[in-house]
C-alpha cells in the first residue's frame, strides 16, 4: 500500500508541477501570439481597408491591386484577419457595393476555403464556418450549406439556415425550411429570427410557406410576415384566423393585429367568442391597434371574460383607443366591480397619465370621471389597509 | 464489547475511508476532464453565437427578474440599479420584501418614487399575503411587492405570480449580474426549445472595484477567508457544475442566478419552502418531467456572470454553509425515492446517490476518520508511515482539483489575468488543504446536528454596500 501512496504523491506533484508550467508556458505564448497578430494587424488593416474603402466609394474591383491579398491569405494567421476584417465591414455596412465584397471575398478563395472548413468533422468548425458564409453572402456556397443541412447538430443546422437567409436566394431557403418539422430542436422564436433576416425577395417566401402544408412551419412564417407588416400578405394569413388548429388562429390573429389590417377588423372580433382563452387574449390585445369605434363594445364585454388575461388586455386596448373613455365612463357610473377593477389596474399599469388628463381638462364630465375613478381607488386602498 | 471486536470495527472502518476517499477523487478527477471539454467546446461555441444579434431583437424571450429581499437595506437600491440597466431587449424587474424588519422597502420606496398601485394577482401558486404592489409610471420595468414574512422560497412564488413573462431568473438581493449576463442565460432558451432551466456562474465580488452597479475592476480580495472561497467557488462552478453538466445530471441552479420556464416552475409547485429552495426546484423538475417521460434539458454555463458578497467572517460562512448543508439534507429526505431508483435515470441511479453519499454524509464520514486515527493509534492499528503518506497524498490531489479549476478559469475566461493574481490563487489553492477544508467540514457537521432548528429560515449574512 505504501508504494502506492509514494506513486500518488509522485504523481500529483508532477501534475502540479506540469500544471504551473503549463500556465506560464500558455501566458507567454498568449502574449507572443497577441504580438504577432498585433504586427500583421499594423501591415494588413490599413491595406484592407484601402482596399475596401475604394469598393466603398463604388470604384470597380481592381484585380491587379488584389494579388497581393490573395498571396497573404495563403498564410493562416493572415488568412484569418483578413477574413475578420471583411466580416467586420459585412456586418456594419449595408448598400451596393456589397456583390463587389463578395466577389472581393471569392477572389481570395475565402469562400473556397470556408466551404472545406463547412465539410469538417468538427460540429464547431462546421457552424462557424456557415455562419461566416452567411455574412459573405456567396451565392457559392449555396449548395455546399444545403448538403450540409441534414445534420442533427442544432448549432450548424441553425448557422446554415442564418446563411441561407442572408444570401436570400428564396428557393434554396425554402429548400431547406420544407425539411424542417416541428421536431427540429431549435426554439420558435429562433426560426422566426432567421425568417425575419431573410434578405431576399421576402414576399415570395412568405406566399409559398404560409401556404404550405406543415402547420408548424405555417405558424413560423406567419409570425414573422407579423413582424413584416406588409397588407399584401393579410389575405394569405388571414385564412388561418378560423383555421382548427389554436396554433394558427393565435398566430394569424397577432399578425392581422400587428400588420393592423382593417378588412378583417370583423373576422378579428369574432375571435373574442373563441372557445380557446388564449385566442381570445390575444385577440383582445391586438385590438388595440386599431382605431375603429366598432372595437369598443366588443372589448367592454370581454372586460367580463372568465379569464384574467382577456380582461387585462380589453381593459388596456380600451384606454389605448381615442374614444376608449367613453366605456370607463361607462363602467364607473355603474356597479360592476370586476370591470372597474380590471380598468384601474389597466390604468395603473399602462404608464396611463388619462386620469391626470381628465383631471385637469375644461370639460366638467371629464372632470367628474377622474374623481370618481380616483375616489374609487382610494376606497379600495383603505379596503386593503383594513 | 470485547478489544478485538473494536479492533475489527477500526480496521474495518479505515478501509472503508480508504475506498471511499479513492472514489471521490476518482469522481471528481473524471468532472475535471468532463468539464475541460464542456468548456472546451464552450469557447469554440462562442465564436458563432449570435447572441449580440438577440439582445436587440424583437424575437428575444422577454423575462421577469424575480429578487427575493429580506433585510437588504445595505445593497438593494445598488442591485435595482443594475438590473434595471442590463443589456436586454424586454424585461421586468420584480423585487419580494419579504417583511423585512430593517429599511429595505423604505430605500427602495424612496430611491424610486414608487406609489402604490391596484394590480391583481393570479394565485398560480399559494403565498402569504401580499400586503402591496408598489411602481413608478416612469420606470415601468420595475414593480416592488411588499409581503409577509414567509421566507425566501414564498417570496419568489410571490413574484412568480406577479411576473409577466415566460422566463422568469431568481437574482439574490446582494448580487450583481453583468449586463450581457441575461443574454447569455437565455440563449439555451432559444437554441433548444427544451431548455427548461439554466444556471449561470456565480462569482466571488469581494475586492473587485464596483461603480454604478456594476463591476468596474475585477481583483482578489484582502481578506483571507473570501481568497479561500474565490478558489472553492472556481472549483465548484468550473469542475463541478460543468462537471455535472456534461453527465446530465445537474441538480443545483444556485439560488443566486438561474433561469427558469415559468409553466414548468408552475406545475411543479414553484418552490417549496425549505433553506435550500434552489436545489429542491431543480430536483422536483427532474422529477415531474422524467415521471412524465418528457425529453428536456437544464444546463449550467459558465460565463452569465452574477457577482455576489462571499461572507468574510467566521460567523457569517458558518451560518451560509449551515444553510447549504440543511438545504442538501432537506432537499434529499423529500425527494427518497429516487435513490437508486433506475426510473429517474441517470438522476435516480448517479446524480442523487452521489449527493447522498459524498456530499450529504461527506462531512461525517470525514469527522470519524478524523476520530478513528488517535483510536487506531491508540490500539496499535495506525501505519503511521502510510498514514502521513495517504494524507500527504490526499493534500496533493485537492490541490491538483484547484489547481486545475483555476487553470481552465484562466484558460476559457482569464477573469485573473496577470500573473500576480494567478499565483496568489495558486497559493491559497494549496492554503486552503491545511484548515480552511476542516473548518468547512466542521460548519456542515454542526449543520447537520442543528438540521431541525434551522429548517426554515432566511440564514442572512452581514452584507456591504456596493458603493463601499
Amino acid at each position: 500500500m505504501e508504494e502506492y501512496a509514494y506513486v500518488s504523491i509522485i504523481f500529483f506533484l508532477l501534475i502540479i508541477f506540469f500544471l504551473y508550467i503549463y500556465i506560464m508556458y500558455e501566458k507567454l505564448v498568449e502574449i507572443h501570439n497577441n504580438r504577432r497578430i498585433q504586427k500583421y494587424s499594423e501591415e494588413l488593416i490599413a491595406y484592407i481597408d484601402s482596399i475596401v474603402n475604394e469598393i466603398l466609394s463604388g470604384k470597380e474591383l481592381n484585380f491587379s491591386n488584389i494579388k497581393d491579398m490573395k498571396v497573404l491569405c495563403e498564410n493562416k494567421d493572415k488568412r484569418e484577419l483578413i477574413e475578420k476584417r471583411l466580416l467586420y465591414y459585412f456586418e456594419n455596412f449595408k448598400g451596393d457595393f456589397l456583390p463587389k465584397l463578395i466577389e472581393l471575398c471569392e477572389y481570395l478563395s475565402i469562400i473556397k476555403y470556408e466551404l472545406k472548413n463547412l465539410q469538417d468533422k468538427n460540429n464547431y468548425k462546421k457552424a462557424l464556418a456557415a455562419r461566416r458564409l452567411g455574412e459573405f453572402r456567396s451565392k457559392e456556397a449555396l449548395y455546399g450549406l444545403l448538403k450540409e443541412f441534414n445534420t442533427e447538430n442544432s448549432d450548424v443546422k441553425y448557422n446554415i439556415l442564418l446563411a441561407l437567409a442572408k444570401i436570400g436566394e428564396e428557393e434554396a431557403f425554402i429548400k431547406a425550411f420544407e425539411s424542417i418539422d416541428s421536431s427540429v430542436i431549435l426554439s420558435e422564436r429562433s426560426l422566426i429570427e432567421i425568417v425575419d433576416s431573410f434578405e431576399g425577395d421576402k414576399m415570395k417566401i412568405y406566399k409559398t410557406m404560409i401556404n404550405s402544408k406543415d402547420s408548424f412551419t405555417i405558424s413560423i412564417f406567419i409570425k414573422s410576415a407579423g413582424n413584416f407588416k406588409n397588407t399584401l400578405l393579410s389575405d394569405d394569413i388571414a385564412k388561418y384566423l378560423f383555421s382548427k388548429n389554436k396554433e394558427l388562429r393565435i398566430a394569424s390573429a397577432k399578425a392581422i393585429g400587428s400588420i393592423c389590417d382593417e378588412t378583417y377588423l370583423n373576422d378579428l372580433i369574432k375571435l373574442l367568442e373563441d372557445d380557446e382563452w388564449e385566442v381570445r387574449a390575444v385577440t383582445s390585445r391586438v385590438l388595440g391597434n386599431f382605431k375603429d369605434n366598432k372595437i369598443l363594445n366588443p372589448l367592454a364585454k370581454a372586460l367580463f371574460d372568465s379569464e384574467w388575461h382577456v380582461r387585462y388586455n380589453a381593459a388596456t386596448s380600451i384606454l389605448k383607443h381615442s374614444e376608449g373613455m367613453s366605456v370607463v365612463s361607462y363602467i364607473f357610473n355603474n356597479d360592476d366591480k370586476f370591470a372597474k377593477d380590471i380598468i384601474i389596474s389597466a390604468i395603473e399599469n399602462t404608464n396611463s397619465d388619462i386620469l391626470e388628463i381628465y383631471e385637469n381638462s375644461n370639460e366638467q364630465d371629464k372632470v367628474e370621471l377622474a374623481l370618481k375613478i380616483k375616489d374609487y381607488i382610494s376606497k379600495k386602498n383603505e379596503e386593503g389597509h383594513k | 464489547m470485547s478489544v478485538e471486536f473494536i479492533r475489527k470495527a477500526i480496521v474495518n472502518f479505515n478501509n472503508i475511508i480508504l475506498y471511499y476517499v479513492i472514489a471521490i477523487n476518482a469522481i471528481y478527477f473524471l468532472q475535471l476532464i468532463l468539464s475541460s471539454f464542456s468548456l472546451y467546446d464552450y469557447i469554440r461555441k462562442m465564436h458563432y453565437s449570435d447572441y449580440k444579434k438577440y439582445t436587440s431583437s424583437t424575437n428575444m424571450i422577454p423575462i421577469s427578474i424575480l429578487v427575493p429581499a429580506y433585510n437588504e437595506e445595505n445593497t438593494i437600491v445598488d442591485n435595482i440599479e443594475s438590473l434595471l440597466a442590463l443589456n436586454y431587449p424586454l424585461h421586468e424587474v420584480i423585487v419580494v420584501n419579504d417583511g423585512s424588519k430593517d429599511d429595505t422597502f423604505k430605500k427602495i420606496v424612496e430611491a424610486y418614487n414608487l406609489t402604490k398601485v391596484n394590480q391583481p394577482i393570479r394565485s398560480l401558486i399559494k403565498t402569504k399575503k401580499i400586503e402591496g404592489i408598489y411602481k413608478n409610471i416612469d420606470i415601468p420595468k420595475l414593480t416592488l411587492v411588499n409581503k409577509q414574512n414567509g421566507g425566501k422560497a414564498d417570496a419568489l412564488n410571490a413574484g412568480i405570480n406577479l411576473s409577466k413573462y415566460p422566463v422568469f431568473t431568481s437574482i439574490d438581493a446582494d448580487s450583481i449580474l453583468e449586463s450581457d449576463s441575461l443574454v447569455r442565460v437565455i440563449m439555451p432558451f432559444i437554441e433548444d426549445k427544451q431548455t427548461v432551466a439554466v444556471g449561470g456562474i456565480v462569482r466571488i465580488v469581494n475586492g473587485s472595484k464596483i461603480k454604478n452597479g456594476r463591476v468596474e475592476t475585477v481583483d482578489l480580495p484582502k481578506n483571507r477567508l473570501a481568497m479561500f472561497q474565490i478558489v472553492e467557488y472556481l472549483r465548484a462552478f468550473f469542475t463541478g457544475r460543468m462537471g455535472w453538466d456534461a453527465l446530465g445530471c445537474l441538480l443545483i441552479i444556485s439560488g443566486a442566478f438561474g433561469a427558469f420556464k415559468k409553466d414548468i416552475v408552475v406545475k411543479v409547485g414553484g418552490y417549496s419552502n425549505t433553506i435550500g429552495e434552489d436545489m429542491e426546484l431543480v430536483v422536483n423538475i427532474h422529477k415531474y418531467l422524467r415521471q412524465n417521460k418528457c425529453k428536456y434539458v437544464i444546463k449550467f454555463i459558465p460565463d452569465p456572470v452574477c457577482w455576489t458578497q462571499a461572507p468574510e467572517t467566521i460567523k457569517d460562512l458558518r451560518g451560509q454553509r449551515r444553510r447549504w448543508q440543511i438545504g442538501l439534507m432537506d432537499s434529499l429526505f423529500r425527494h427518497k425515492e429516487l435513490f437508486l431508483n433506475p426510473k429517474y435515470g441517470i438522476i435516480g441511479m448517479f446524480g442523487i446517490p452521489y449527493f447522498w453519499i459524498f456530499e450529504m454524509l461527506g462531512p461525517v464520514i470525514e469527522s470519524l476518520g478524523y476520530i478513528s486515527i488517535p483510536l487506531s493509534y491508540a490500539f496499535g492499528l495506525l501505519n503511521l508511515d502510510f498514514f502521513i503518506l495517504f494524507l500527504i497524498s490526499s493534500i496533493l490531489y485537492g490541490i491538483v482539483l484547484s489547481i486545475g479549476a483555476i487553470l481552465l478559469e484562466e484558460y476559457a475566461f482569464g477573469r485573473y489575468s496577470s500573473i500576480k493574481q494567478l499565483l496568489k490563487l495558486f497559493w491559497y489553492g494549496i492554503l486552503e488543504n491545511i484548515g480552511f477544508r476542516q473548518m468547512i467540514t466542521f460548519f456542515r457537521i454542526d449543520a447537520i446536528i442543528r438540521f431541525k432548528k434551522f429548517k426554515n429560515s432566511w440564514g442572512k449574512i452581514k452584507r456591504e454596500s456596493f458603493s463601499n
